[in-house]
């Protein structure tokens, strides 16, 4: 018989649990073997003194309350929570102190860690940061961008517009002055011949008044 | 007629915290005796067995209808000794120091020659606890399980998930690397000790 499998029928006789056939093979390997059967008789003993070891007391032991538990579960669940979100703060800041990480909001920028210490991102950040902008910041540039070159175009025309206007309202006054050099000359030509045809009727009065008989 | 662990739980799975209270105040010291049994430690072990019927609470609605709850709570419990006490390889160490309330050191050292005597056993006893609690691991749970559980090889094997026969022998390990400590302490055999732990009036 095997070491191993003679400890094991010793363990199963000590705790009954062996079988007629099992318990036959150990007699008579006991029989051949004497110092087995005094190891057997040492660990059964052994045990009869493991069952005088006293189990605790139960007014030592303090009961246990379903409500308590419950409750306790649902608080630690909530501490859970909370510690695992402290901790991903911790692992955020760790990060960004052994790495460097660089906020840029618009012209304003924040630099942490290396990156602060080095004046300039190591390529990793960089890279990082410049994917970050690129994803969030490249449509908004993108759309200013083609804002203030429709507000280019509107202007050029609006400088088109007013040079056409100013050049209407040059014409205007030009054509003003003309139609007031024009009207000028026409009244005066019309008072000229105004004045010409009463000096002609005068003339032509005048003998007659100069003729006629005094008034009485 | 009392309703069986497994319809308890079943109807604690069902959202029933009587259930639930009836289940915890059935077992409650019975495991607690185990988890003492294999850490020695009395505040680490209620901090276990709480720790054992949270994950019950959590894990009822797990439990198979045609599961047997002694074995899947032992299971639970066992996984739970591994983990939280057995890989930490704390010095298992028992010490009248363990006791905070006092109440043991009270009772031992209250001047009667006969509670004299008797904690005069029960310092045999902690040392015997002592050597049950330097075994390894292994060989001290299946110990446990088969000595003061009073749990067949079989459905140990089946708990810790290992073969009958490597259980029997941790089993029969165990109680030599016993009797060996007990001859290295001088201890014959536990007749001297009256035994018995101090009763509530004593301690009043």
């Amino acid at each position: 018989m095997k070491s191993e499998e003679r400890e094991q029928l010793i363990a199963s006789l000590i705790y009954g649990e062996i079988s007629s056939e099992e318990r036959r093979r150990l007699e008579a390997w006991f029989l051949e073997h004497p110092e087995d059967r005094e190891e057997f008789e040492a660990l059964r003993q052994t045990a009869r003194t493991l069952d005088r070891l006293q189990p605790l007391p139960d007014h030592l032991i303090p009961p246990l309350s379903a409500a308590q538990l419950i409750h306790r579960a649902g608080a630690r669940m909530r501490w859970r929570a909370l510690a695992g979100m402290a901790a991903a703060c911790v692992a955020l800041l760790v990060l960004c102190a052994s790495q460097g990480v660089m906020i840029q909001i618009g012209s304003a920028r924040v630099t942490f860690g290396p990156v602060a210490a080095s004046g300039a991102p190591n390529a990793n950040v960089r890279e990082i940061v410049r994917q970050e902008l690129a994803a969030v910041y490249l449509p908004v540039v993108e759309g200013v961008v083609h804002t203030l070159e429709d507000l280019q175009a509107a202007s050029r025309m609006t400088v088109s517009r007013q040079a056409a206007l100013e050049e209407s309202l040059r014409q205007l006054a030009t054509f003003q002055t003309a139609a007031q050099r024009i009207n000028e000359q026409r009244m005066s030509q019309v008072a000229s011949e105004l004045v010409n045809g009463i000096d002609e009727k005068l003339r032509a009065v005048y003998p007659v008044v100069q003729n006629a008989a005094p008034y009485r | 007629m009392l309703l069986t662990d497994e319809q308890l739980i079943a109807q604690c799975g069902k959202g029933s915290l009587p259930a639930f209270e009836l289940l915890l105040r059935r077992w409650d010291k019975r495991i607690l005796q185990y988890i003492y049994r294999c850490v020695g430690c009395r505040d680490e072990a209620e901090d276990l067995r709480q720790e054992l019927f949270l994950k019950i609470y959590q894990q009822r609605k797990s439990f198979r209808p045609d599961g047997n709850f002694q074995a899947w709570m032992y299971k639970i419990a066992t996984n739970l000794i591994i983990d939280k006490w057995v890989r930490k390889t704390r010095p298992p160490l028992v010490s009248l120091n363990e006791d905070p309330a006092g109440e043991l050191n009270a009772w031992r050292w209250s001047g009667d020659d006969d509670v004299r005597q008797r904690a005069a056993a029960r310092e045999i006893e902690d040392r015997i606890h002592a050597a049950l609690l330097r075994l390894p691991p292994d060989e001290r749970m299946a110990l446990v399980l088969r000595h003061f559980e009073n749990m067949p090889f079989k459905e140990i094997a089946d708990l810790v998930q290992v073969p009958e026969s490597t259980v029997k022998t941790r089993v029969y390990r165990a109680l030599q690397t016993l009797r060996d400590e007990m001859a290295r302490l001088g201890i014959a055999g536990m007749d001297c000790l009256p035994g018995g732990w101090p009763s509530a009036e004593v301690e009043s």
